[in-house]
């Protein structure tokens, strides 16, 4: 039985605009989710309609074999850790962590007990007796992980708790919520913008667009193999590169350039010959030499590899390769694409005003 | 309710290296209440005699006690245990206004007659929307300077006490006479121990009704 599952969920606010359209997921026992998207894609509203904190318009949520849709968020036995860490900052560390455990009217020796060993596990022992404003960003959202922990809920919930760190501090934290995952063994839903956060911690990622679900996976598939022009572009940094053209015959042909396909994509693409389709290319996916004539406008060096920008025509292209390139605004690179690593895409479906209404399909 | 085993104890103990003394700074907190009340009477007397440079001094060293009084709840927070003589000292201030103003106001009212007083308006009290007669005045503001001080006093014995409790118990942690990880042990093994005894008695008990 998986420990939460999620049926046809809708949200549509009292202005009758809905957040979030159908959204169906089962999460396993002891899996990391990872809701991923941009801004306003709904993935924050999912998630605090799991935690009760929204009502949930349509659907069913169950979690652990019981049925939460209408129960209030203290007796659905999840725990939440918010962005802004929403600690009590009157108390010290350790009052804290044992406030929900005091609520519930536990033993002092019991608090006690759970108290130390959250703190242990998350390395707060020496912090326990100071007051939030004494720790640091990383620290205190150690100590809303803690005040999650100790309550043994069922399912964890995270909404962008690493969003208001700087960016070092993310990647030391990202790290040991994976260690904390894998110590606890726990179900967790993380919502993050954070493309990095979500291909590292998760399991599975649920990628949200418009309200809707886009694509979910493991991080390597939605890498690999995206569903549509929207997952394709958002995950990965730098984004995919993208050429709208036409398939005719053995050729991809754009304004720009027409590039040869292999025989498995021209009979893959046999039935969009002569229509429109998108051509995806992961910046590491480009190669040198190639048929396509780059004109370089900014070298960026990273130590192991560089970023190349440049335009193809008047279309920005990003390439990455893997060595110490000295190129400079002007030059002119021929490059080419990683045949395995090629990805078609159909057109989007738009509406009058241009606005995407459903996102290019993956072909191949 | 059961006795407390030497473990909870160690583990009652601990948890004051966690928490602040609350007890204490709230009775500290209390007496600024009690104190309060106390000048909202004093200087609700509308037609006073006090109107001299007396009252000037009471309100110095009415702000002064609170200041004080508020610092030493923060202090005794801590567990530092040197605000306990600050607290005695502003329980002793409070017990000796008791025969400055107050003790005025008798005289006065014993001299002048309650009804003279009344009658004379010298004296006349609205206090919390109720009149009262300058005896009850009197009364009621050395309840309240023996219910601040009272308050000071039980502050600085409790936060002394727990002061204590915790300075001796981090000795035994620092000398390793205590261990917190191992009492913990224990006790979850006491624990199992119990929950396992439990279990045999009632399954020897549902296997004797079985036999029966």
């Amino acid at each position: 039985m998986p420990e939460v599952n999620i049926q046809h969920l809708d949200k549509i606010y009292d202005g009758g605009v809905q957040a979030v359209y159908d959204f169906n997921l089962d999460i396993a026992d002891g899996e990391f989710i990872v809701l991923v998207g941009p801004s306003g894609c709904g993935k924050s509203t999912t998630l605090r309609m799991v935690a009760g904190l929204e009502d949930i318009s349509a659907g069913t949520l169950i979690i652990d074999g019981k049925d939460c849709t209408r129960l209030a968020p203290k007796d659905r036995d999840i725990a939440m850790v918010f962005q802004n860490y929403a600690l009590y900052g009157h108390m010290t560390i350790y009052e804290n962590m044992a406030f929900s455990l005091t609520l519930r009217k536990e033993k002092k020796e019991v608090i006690h007990r759970k108290v130390l060993a959250a703190a242990e596990i998350l390395d707060l022992r020496t912090q326990l007796n100071k007051k939030p404003r004494q720790l640091s960003g990383g620290q205190r959202q150690r100590v809303a992980m803690g005040r999650a922990i100790v309550r043994n809920p069922k399912v964890f919930l995270f909404d962008e708790p690493l969003s208001n760190l700087d960016a070092k501090l993310r990647g030391s934290m990202r790290r040991e919520l994976l260690l904390l995952h894998k110590k606890l063994n726990a179900t967790m839903m993380y919502v993050t913008h954070d493309q990095t956060e979500a291909l590292t911690l998760a399991d599975r990622i649920v990628c949200m667009s418009m309200g809707h679900v886009q694509q979910i996976g493991k991080p390597i598939d939605l890498y690999e193999h995206p569903a549509n022009t929207f997952v394709a572009t958002f995950i990965g940094l730098p984004p995919m590169n993208m050429f709208e053209g036409k398939v005719e015959g053995n050729k991809f042909v754009c304004e720009l350039f027409s590039y040869p396909l292999s025989q498995s994509q021209a009979s893959a693409l046999k039935e969009h010959d002569g229509k429109e389709v998108i051509l995806g290319v992961r910046p590491e996916n480009i190669t040198r030499p190639g048929s396509v004539k780059l004109t370089v406008t900014n070298n960026e060096n990273l130590g192991m590899n560089t970023l190349v920008h440049g335009k193809v025509g008047a279309q920005t292209v990003v390439c990455k390769f893997a060595e110490w390139c000295n190129y400079k605004p002007g030059d002119v690179v021929d490059i080419g694409f990683d045949e395995e690593m090629m990805h078609f895409f159909e057109k989007p479906v738009t509406d009058e005003n241009g606005a995407i209404v459903e996102y290019g399909k993956s072909i191949i | 309710m059961s006795e407390k085993t030497p473990n909870q104890r160690i583990i009652d103990d601990d948890i004051l290296r966690y928490k602040s003394n609350k007890i204490g700074s709230s009775l500290a907190l209390l007496s600024i209440v009690f104190s309060c009340l106390y000048f909202c009477l004093l200087y609700a007397f509308t037609k006073s005699y006090f109107a001299t440079w007396k009252i000037g001094f009471s309100v110095i060293l009415t702000l002064f006690s609170l200041l004080i009084t508020f610092l030493a709840s923060e202090g005794i927070k801590g567990y530092n245990k040197k605000y306990c003589i600050v607290l005695l000292v502003l329980a002793a201030v409070q017990v000796i206004r008791i025969f400055g103003l107050p003790m005025e106001a008798l005289r006065t009212d014993s001299a002048a007659g309650v009804a003279g007083v009344i009658n004379e308006g010298v004296l006349t009290v609205r206090y919390f929307g109720v009149d009262l007669t300058p005896s009850a005045s009197y009364v009621m503001l050395v309840i309240w300077l023996v219910a601040s001080a009272t308050c000071l006093v039980l502050s600085a014995v409790f936060g002394y006490i727990n002061c204590m409790k915790l300075e001796a118990h981090n000795k035994k942690v620092e000398e390793g006479e205590i261990n917190i990880d191992a009492t913990l042990k224990q006790m979850d093994e006491e624990d199992a121990a119990a929950a396992a005894n439990a279990a045999q008695e009632v399954s020897q008990n549902t296997a004797s009704g079985e036999v029966q």
